[in-house]
């Protein structure tokens, strides 16, 4: 059996930049409200 | 007069820390930090940064990754078909689950969250698929599609009968949504529990005033339920699944 690990670590990464493309984005668009001081 | 003017002085300016006391408060913050930065260096950092190394090797697994090919692995990604199928399938359940089951994850938790009989075992009937592990899980939603083979039929000699959920499921444009149905059954509780703390703590006195005011419950719901218990949203927004 032969396992592609260098192809499998790329996936990895490029799964990777996408959470953090998404993070980075939520953390600049969202207002930044203080949700835990209550209303 | 000498009290007076010592603590009218100490109201104006805060008394300033010496420089040795405030850097023993950081050395006691980092050594607190310590322990849970150096696992998270240990185990998220160093393996992405090992990760992107082995990316650029043409590497099997075994021995040394010596056979350097650049970016060529992330021009493969581009052409996979299968990478390019499982990324559309991930956003198709994300997108269904913020559109269908944190709705109704909501609506769930606004049900049992009020004062009616039975809320209780309610709660814990919906709670209780998060509980399960997700091979029980998938165990118990495999049962459908597993031939149906009673006494009498293992005398006879022709092929099982199958459940019309199995024949559904085999259907390739149904397996997606079978799987989105098992995730939000798993799922939906977890997330009805989180929205129902953020429902217990909005003030019964501004439900109260809205009423006095005379807002009907989807105004209740609208202008008061869902703004006030806003901050479960965000995280649940942000994993749904």
């Amino acid at each position: 059996m032969r396992f592609y690990l260098g192809y499998g670590s790329a996936v990895a990464i490029v799964m990777f930049l996408i959470c953090l493309g998404f993070s980075l984005a939520y953390q600049r668009l969202a207002p930044q409200q203080d949700y835990l001081g209550g209303i | 007069m000498q009290i007076a003017s010592t603590g009218r002085h100490s109201l104006e300016r805060p008394q300033e820390t010496r420089p040795s006391s405030r850097f023993q408060d950081r050395l006691i913050i980092a050594l607190f930090l310590l322990p849970s930065i150096s696992l998270f260096l240990v185990f998220v950092v160093y393996p992405i940064f090992q990760s992107i190394y082995y990316s650029l090797f043409n590497w099997k697994g075994l021995g040394p990754a010596v056979d350097f090919i650049a970016l060529d692995n992330y021009k493969r990604i581009l052409t996979d078909r299968v990478f390019m199928l499982a990324l559309r399938n991930n956003v198709i359940i994300v997108a269904l689950s913020l559109l269908l089951q944190l709705p109704l994850s909501l609506v769930l938790a606004v049900m049992v969250g009020r004062d009616l009989p039975g809320r209780a075992f309610f709660r814990s009937i919906f709670f209780m698929p998060y509980v399960f592990s997700e091979v029980i899980v998938a165990i118990m939603w495999l049962l459908p599609s597993i031939p149906t083979r009673s006494r009498l039929h293992q005398c006879s000699s022709g092929p099982p009968p199958r459940s019309r959920a199995a024949r559904l499921a085999r259907r390739s444009k149904y397996r997606l949504m079978c799987i989105f149905v098992v995730l939000s059954w798993k799922y939906f509780g977890f997330h009805m529990l989180l929205y129902l703390t953020g429902l217990q703590n909005i003030p019964s006195e501004v439900e109260e005033a809205a009423r006095i005011d005379g807002a009907n419950r989807y105004q209740l719901l609208t202008q008061i339920t869902i703004p006030c218990s806003a901050a479960p949203f965000v995280p649940r927004s942000i994993c749904p699944s």
